[in-house]
């Protein structure tokens, strides 16, 4: 769909906390109506450099050593549940949707 | 090819006692090994994975840390529910210049996210819920762990 925001979901594994993440995450986006307004793709960590030229926003379950160009934010919130609705409204001002 | 939903086992482990963090993932891995769950390099892969991706939540009263590693380690879905009375100190997941005492371990072996999304999804909800938590540290059966998770 014209004019979605990329959102890359990274974790260790690809797998498994960039899943829970994903869950958590559109479920937020979901309830502000913005849901339509993203589309999100997962990967491992050693994949974020490759990626992040097609995506436009990273957010990562682990930490990032590589310089990447694009707003990385941390979603461990996602996981923990404390301190979601501050990541969710910092990543809707990021992607200003 | 996707294997229809296979189910996760859930597996009781405590009332042990484990020096550190090390020491409790090589004896579930190989618990989980012997249970024919996981290859043998599925210890080795948590260990590494722990090193260099640290699980640790600090959530509040009571910690969690999810290991977990790659699916070419698994042979059949299980997680581990680990209960730790005296709290091992592991890192915390995105900063691993910090740790966290955990109290319940998820030791998690996963063939992929799609067929066990179930089962992320319930582990979120119990981590994120803080009476659940408190009631699995003090469940003492498989049966009552599968009453708590189900409920």
């Amino acid at each position: 769909m014209a004019g979605e925001k990329r959102i890359l979901v990274a974790c260790g594994t690809g797998v498994c906390t960039s899943t829970m993440a994903v869950n958590k995450l559109m479920t937020a986006l979901e309830k502000k109506g913005k849901a339509k307004l993203v589309r999100v793709n997962q990967c491992k960590i050693a994949e974020v450099a490759a990626k992040a030229s097609d995506n436009d926003l990273v957010i990562a379950t682990t930490q990032i050593t590589a310089k990447i160009n694009i707003p990385v934010v941390s979603g461990t919130a996602f996981l923990t549940g404390v301190g979601i609705d501050k990541v969710v409204d910092e990543i809707v001002g990021l992607l200003q949707i | 090819m996707i294997a229809a939903n296979e189910k996760t086992e859930r597996i009781l482990i405590r009332d042990i006692k484990y020096q550190n963090k090390e020491e409790a993932l090589r004896a579930v891995g190989a618990d989980l090994c012997r249970r024919g769950y996981v290859k043998p390099s599925f210890c080795k892969g948590i260990l590494s994975r722990e090193a260099v991706y640290p699980t640790g939540l600090p959530i509040g009263a009571i910690n969690v840390a999810i290991p977990h590693t790659d699916a070419e380690h698994v042979l059949k879905p299980a997680m581990a529910v680990v209960i730790l009375d005296d709290p091992l100190e592991f890192h915390v997941m995105g900063n691993s210049e910090k740790t966290v005492p955990v109290d319940i371990l998820f030791v998690l072996a996963l063939k992929s996210a799609d067929s066990q999304l179930q089962t992320l999804q319930e582990l979120m909800r119990i981590i994120q819920d803080e009476d659940r938590l408190v009631k699995i540290k003090g469940v003492k059966t498989a049966l009552e762990l599968d009453e708590v998770l189900s409920a």
